[in-house]
């Protein structure tokens, strides 16, 4: 009788450990790696996208999980907080590929911590997706890096245009981005822009991450006149504060702020009427009927049950994102990071919620990596964002033509 | 540059010079009786910004009532810390520090964890802007500054005429003759630390509003705060006056003509070349 005891538990102790191992008969985990600044300024862009890529998985887990020949993989999301620092980056990245072996990182926000990240990632041919801006971070020779959601390089032209058609008297703009990769990126995108649509750039000022208060800098800016004042790459918080301290020395022209992918954040802390005539790209009313699609109504109302906010524009690009590469994983039947990478960009276009979805851009960075969807105008009026007009990317409009938002 | 934006910078040096001052003096208080360099003081400040979130924003409390809370609160809480932690390392320079350290990470991650991840907007106390020949100024900013100046005032007048207040100089001046003289140095050394923290809460309340409350608010607080205390010389309470006057203005005019690393590099550079002179700094004890 002890005999049999013993067999039947130490049979029962195998099972248990072999059966949630690898290669066991209750399936695999696949787990994707998240290195991102989960608190502080940047957070909405690390948190977004963190929550955008668990939506995708908990979709996929909810039908069993990834089916790749016959081998079912539940997928598991391991984030850390690098609190937008490149040093953190480098270190969780790391510690995500050599401790916890991922072979995919999907989560990751801020073009010097991007930097930091990819060091490790191409060197050990891991996917890596993010929304980090940076011309660098994307290349023939990190065949591996996507970007999800826009940066400068595939939307300033567009959106400095649309602002110049509602002044069309501005002559003059001054940036004020922050002082590294993402935020020169930021702001020489729409200098960039503006100059082909013949606006000066009269100041163009760069502050550190920590930086709070901004009276001298604004002091220095707003002493040039300028017609258009442009927030670039600045986080959701600090931006708030720079409206808010600008209105209260009396500027009350146009904004534009190409990088306010959640502008519900800055519009609480800069007030209703600093946040006036704010001009945005990455951020629109997704639950107005005027360009958006049902099924991006129906995903935000998801996200805003389950979590009772606002959801950062990176996050959404994350989710979509996350669901073209899980399908691509699904379609070859391949979790290889290098098969994966070539089968994205191979079997575009993507019908998804954001309209139709293409991986291009290759005339900037010599690979088409770049996620380009239709671009939505907004402005925000009496707190509210006002959604104002469309426009595709050259590399998107080859594709789908003159694709329109069903009215 | 005409004359009203160089008054427009110098009220806003003012401010923030203030404002440094009221968070530089509870540390240089602590320093001063407890003989303790309190890292963790940032977090004080850190605790009143939530608590002007938790009580103004919230609880729709008024806003003097919530500086009062956050003083007695967070001063209280302090006083707590005091006794169960700091009491042991009074006069030990390093182990208290590195506590101090572990405090830091202790109270920014807890109110993490209680409050999330997201920055917190506070509404503004005193909404307007008035015009000043031309020039536009908040409302906010100046009656921050008015009840920094207060606050200071309040402190001076407390140090200086109050009966704890005495104690507290009589300790820093000579400890052994001060409880021969029947001073409780145990009691005066909790109040002290309440006292400073309470002063750091304060400052946390003026400025939530008019920038916002996140749990890692007081790192950027607690390095200038340590360059005014060692501008003014450590446990000074004039010269902390004098360092935060000083670092306001550098930190706001200068940058006014000078990118901020400049800044940066000129503030360390003149603290450098005044410690080579005068190690005790502008106004501190031999």
């Amino acid at each position: 009788m002890k005999k049999v005891i013993c067999i039947f538990t130490g049979l029962l102790i195998v099972a248990m450990f072999g059966g949630f191992g690898p290669g066991s008969a209750f399936g695999e985990t696949l787990v994707i790696g998240g290195d991102a600044p989960l608190s502080g300024p940047a957070a909405s862009w690390g948190i977004g996208q963190a929550r955008g890529v668990q939506m995708a998985m908990d979709e996929i887990n909810a039908k069993g999980g990834l089916n790749i020949k016959g081998k079912k993989y539940t997928l598991k999301l391991v984030s850390y907080d690098n609190k937008a620092q490149a040093n953190e980056a480098a270190s969780i990245a790391n510690k995500l590929i050599y401790s916890e072996k991922v072979k995919y990182i999907m989560v990751a926000a801020v073009g010097a911590t991007g930097r930091a990240i990819q060091t490790v990632t191409v060197r050990n041919n891991v996917f890596f997706s993010f929304s980090c801006w940076g011309k660098m971070l994307l290349g023939p020779k990190k065949p591996l890096n996507f970007r999800f959601g826009f940066s400068p390089y595939e939307m300033s032209d567009a959106y400095v245009q649309a602002v110049k058609k509602i002044y069309p008297n501005a002559k003059t703009i001054a940036t004020i981005s922050p002082n590294d990769t993402s935020g020169w990126d930021g702001a020489k995108g729409d200098i960039r822009a503006a100059k082909k649509l013949g606006i000066k750039c009269v100041a163009e000022e760069y502050y550190e991450r920590d930086q709070t208060d901004f009276h001298a800098t604004l002091t220095r800016i707003l002493s040039k006149k300028p017609d258009i004042l442009d927030l670039a790459t600045s986080p959701m918080s600090t931006g708030g504060v720079i409206l808010k301290q600008a209105y209260e020395m009396g500027y009350k022209g146009p904004k534009a702020w190409n990088a306010c992918s959640m502008a519900s954040v800055a519009i609480k802390i800069a007030g209703k009427e600093a946040a006036e005539d704010l001009f945005l790209c990455v951020n629109w009313n997704y639950l107005s009927p005027k360009f958006t699609l049902p099924a991006l109504r129906e995903a935000i109302k998801k996200y805003e049950d389950k979590y009772k906010e606002d959801w950062d524009y990176y996050g959404i690009c994350a989710y979509a994102g996350a669901q073209i590469v899980f399908s691509n994983m699904q379609k070859i039947h391949s979790i290889d990071p290098a098969k994966v990478a070539k089968a994205m960009v191979a079997n575009q276009p993507y019908d998804t919620f954001l309209g139709p979805v293409v991986f291009g851009n290759a005339e900037v960075y010599g690979v088409p990596h770049a996620m380009l969807h239709p671009l939505v105008l907004s402005r925000v009026h009496n707190g509210q964002l006002e959604n104002m007009s469309f426009g595709l990317h050259p590399d998107l409009a080859k594709v789908v033509g003159d694709w329109k938002f069903p009215q | 540059m005409g004359t009203q934006e160089i008054l427009a910078i110098l009220l806003n040096s003012l401010m923030l010079g203030m404002l440094y001052i009221l968070i530089a003096m509870g540390l240089t208080l602590v320093y001063s009786i407890l003989e303790i360099v309190n890292f963790a003081h940032g977090e004080f400040y850190m605790l009143g910004g939530f608590t002007s979130y938790v009580f103004f924003s919230q609880l729709h409390v008024n806003y003097f009532l919530t500086m009062l809370l956050a003083f007695v609160l967070i001063g209280g809480f302090a006083v707590i810390i005091e006794k169960l932690i700091f009491k042991r390392y009074r006069e030990q320079i390093l182990p208290a520090f590195m506590v101090s350290l572990g405090l830091v990470w202790i109270l920014s991650e807890s109110m993490r964890l209680i409050f999330g991840n997201w920055d917190k907007s506070v509404p503004v106390a005193f909404p307007g802007i008035i015009k000043i020949g031309g020039l536009s100024f908040s409302v906010e900013r100046l009656i921050v500054t008015i009840m920094g100046a207060i606050l200071i005032a309040l402190l001076y007048i407390f140090i200086r005429f109050t009966k704890t207040g005495r104690a507290m100089r009589a300790i820093t001046q000579d400890k052994d003759a001060a409880l021969l003289q029947g001073v409780n140095i145990d009691f005066i050394c909790s109040i002290a630390f309440g006292v400073g923290c309470g002063l750091a809460a304060i400052a946390g309340v003026l400025l939530g509003s008019v920038f916002y409350v996140s749990s890692t608010m007081g790192a950027p607080v607690i390095m200038k705060s340590f360059i005014i205390i060692i501008l003014g010389g450590l446990g000074s309470i004039p010269g902390c006056l004098l360092g935060g006057l000083i670092l306001g203005f550098i930190d706001n005019f200068a940058s006014v003509f000078l990118t901020v690393p400049k800044v940066t590099i000129i503030t360390f550079a003149m603290i450098f070349v005044l410690l080579i002179f005068r190690p005790r700094g502008l106004l501190g004890h031999e």
